[in-house]
């Protein structure tokens, strides 16, 4: 195995070694290393983010609601009964609110009881406006189940939350410390297009996302 | 028994079956007009993507200049963050490797997210050959699963299906529903393929990227299936090319953004995943197989370039000659233009691989495409000249050059050429000889100050 690596080594080293012919045709520019970060038009101006967010992320097929969520009307809407939950204090307020309305909630690192819930409620890391994305991470336990296997993922995002561009998230990470086991970018519901080319939702991950936006402070 | 008809066939069987094949062309001209146009306007919410595409091509290749460096730092980061690294120099060892990895977990059942270097290595067939159950998990990998065939479009797979054929492979499943109503199709597949993620002992991947300076995977996918298969069953093994590493963050940013709005013009893909080593809920262990495979072969060559492919499939959606054949015509894993230029190398030796440079017409959209600015064209063209030609065409070219390069050689062709007139109907190989002018050639009716 140890013998692999030297070998696959050894060839990569004796490829770069050797030198290509330059194209005539369609001549490379010089090597660079550094990547520039990609500006996105819908950041041009002095929008507030979270402004953009919420437009990109109904755009991505999310519901989303600014300020606060009708609960009752949640639960009655997409037929909620049962649910998993995180932890994290953002979610608080929204879980003391689903069991009011009688909803059976379970903690989300129970993956068995999220593959079976209607609805998955978390938090999230960083919300992207250029793209409409949300950010979760394994480090929130149980973030990525409710995320991923309920029928209905629920997520609270804070406006102070929200930066411009993928980048904003991606670029730090070098230096940021230790990354969490998982990472996830949810940029709206699951969706396929395999058959047909007709877009379907939920398959596999949710068939929907709701947002709600929370103004900070 | 492949399923890659590049052994069976030679390439004019396969794109002649194809070219009389008009449900393919709906269906392919359908899926390719789509992709080709949310492009486009994927690509429009960009400041200068043309520049972003220049820095891309520019950033590959510092990558590639630096690859032994990069692929060490990435081994040693995916290691730190507690995951194993296995290195391929071939596709026989890769797939011996993941197989071993199965055998030691004593694992029955795998989950597979989409993955074109697992194609390559033939890894289904060989744990299924060991009895393992697999499933591909990408609804469109399914479908053409189910059908025994090899994927025909690197983003659509399926795209050769319509919805009834796509019933009648689910009814052989055990569907017992009828009806072809695409979304009854598809909850059928929610059901069952969630009742494989969630019994199944290791879920292969492969990898969009992977970044070294955190030892991470960067994987893509709109269903839910890549992080289903690489969250949930104990075991998670990562096939990735060596090819498709990035030294850091930045880069895998730039090329993230190039590539969802490139392939299908969403501004990121539902789902994008980051693995960096195994825990918190997710697998006890993961394994990163790095698979040479022959890519450095193509290092510090004049076909190098081909190596930055990040894989979006953006040159077939522009492809006058994919849109005609389709992907199955291209017999081997990976179709279009790309494929015309890998397939040669990657798969050296096998069926008539070496001929299918000659299926382009060099209009040069795939390199206006491409989101790395690879020089597709100028790839095709090497490749063309590395072809063997037979005596016959050799002595039949000397001639030509040697006829047209004389003024008198020139003239004497044209008025030979005139004499076509007398010949009838005259078709070769199919194509009609066009007929001569009726007054005769220009040189004669200039003469004549007729023009």
């Amino acid at each position: 195995m140890s013998g692999d690596r030297e070998v696959v080594l050894a060839r990569l080293r004796a490829g770069t070694a050797r030198t290509a012919p330059p194209n005539l045709a369609h001549p490379a520019p010089p090597p660079t290393a550094a990547a520039p970060a990609p500006r996105f038009r819908l950041l041009d101006g002095d929008r507030p983010l979270a402004e953009v967010f919420a437009e990109t992320a109904a755009a991505a097929g999310c519901t989303v609601h600014s300020g606060a969520v009708d609960v009752a009307d949640l639960v009655d809407r997409l037929g909620v009964r049962t649910a998993v939950a995180t932890t994290e204090p953002a979610v608080a307020a929204l879980v003391d609110e689903l069991w009011a309305a009688g909803v059976e909630i379970a903690d989300a690192a129970d993956r068995d009881a999220a593959a079976t819930a209607d609805l998955g409620v978390t938090g999230c890391r960083a919300a992207v406006a250029a793209t409409g994305s949300v950010v979760v991470g394994s480090d929130v336990p149980g973030a990525r189940w409710a995320s991923l296997l309920p029928r209905v993922h629920l997520c609270v995002v804070a406006a102070s939350q929200v930066v411009g561009a993928p980048g904003d998230v991606l670029r730090p990470l070098g230096h940021a410390g230790a990354l969490p086991a998982a990472l996830a970018f949810v940029t709206g519901p699951s969706r396929t297009g395999d058959i047909e080319q007709l877009l379907t939702r939920g398959v596999h991950g949710p068939v929907a996302v709701e947002v709600v936006l929370v103004p900070s402070g | 028994m492949s399923r890659f008809t590049i052994g069976d066939l030679p390439l004019r069987e396969r794109t002649r079956a194809a070219l009389a094949d008009e449900r393919l062309h709906e269906n392919v001209g359908r899926a390719v007009d789509r992709f080709a146009a949310h492009r486009i306007e994927g690509l429009a919410e960009l400041h200068d993507a043309d520049g972003l595409r220049r820095a891309a091509r520019a950033v590959r290749a510092s990558v590639l200049a630096d690859l032994p460096a990069i692929a060490e730092r990435f081994a040693d980061g995916v290691e730190a963050a507690g995951g194993q690294v296995h290195w391929a120099p071939d596709a026989g060892t890769a797939a011996r490797q993941v197989l071993d990895i199965c055998r030691r977990h004593r694992a029955r059942s795998v989950v597979k997210s989409k993955s074109m270097a697992t194609e390559e290595i033939g890894l289904n067939e060989v744990l299924e050959g060991d009895g393992l159950q697999v499933t591909e998990t990408d609804l469109g990998e399914w479908i053409i699963q189910l059908a025994h065939q090899a994927p025909s479009h690197i983003i659509a797979p399926a795209v050769h299906h319509a919805r009834r054929s796509i019933a009648a492979l689910f009814a052989a499943a055990g569907r017992t529903d009828p009806g072809d109503d695409p979304e009854e199709l598809n909850a059928y597949a929610r059901a069952r393929l969630r009742e494989r993620f969630l019994a199944a002992d290791v879920g292969v991947s492969g990898g969009n990227l992977g970044v070294a300076s955190t030892g991470s995977i960067l994987l893509v996918s709109n269903e839910g299936n890549a992080r289903m298969c690489t969250s949930i069953p104990p075991v998670h093994v990562a096939v990735v090319g060596i090819e498709r590493l990035v030294a850091d963050w930045d880069q895998a940013d730039l090329l993230l953004t190039l590539l969802t709005r490139s392939a299908t013009g969403q501004r990121l893909s539902s789902y994008v995943s980051v693995l960096t080593g195994p825990g918190q809920g997710g697998p006890d262990e993961l394994h990163v197989v790095l698979l040479d495979g022959g890519r450095s072969d193509l290092l510090g060559t004049e076909l190098e370039e081909a190596l930055a492919c990040i894989r979006c499939g953006a040159c077939l959606n522009v492809c006058p000659v994919y849109r005609q054949i389709g992907g199955h015509a291209y017999g081997w894993v990976y179709p279009g233009p790309i494929g015309a230029v890998l397939t040669p190398v990657l798969a050296a030796g096998q069926g008539d691989a070496a001929d299918l440079p000659k299926a382009s017409t060099l209009c040069g959209a795939c390199m206006d495409a491409c989101p790395v600015e690879i020089p597709l064209q100028d790839l095709l063209l090497s490749l063309r000249r590395r072809r063997e030609v037979g005596a016959v065409e050799r002595s039949a070219w000397q001639a030509w050059a040697a006829a047209w390069s004389r003024p008198a050689g020139y003239r004497a062709t044209t008025r030979a050429a005139t004499w076509t007139r007398f010949a009838g109907r005259l078709s070769v190989g199919g194509r009609e000889l066009p007929r001569p002018p009726a007054g005769g050639r220009f040189r004669d009716r200039w003469k004549r100050g007729e023009v």
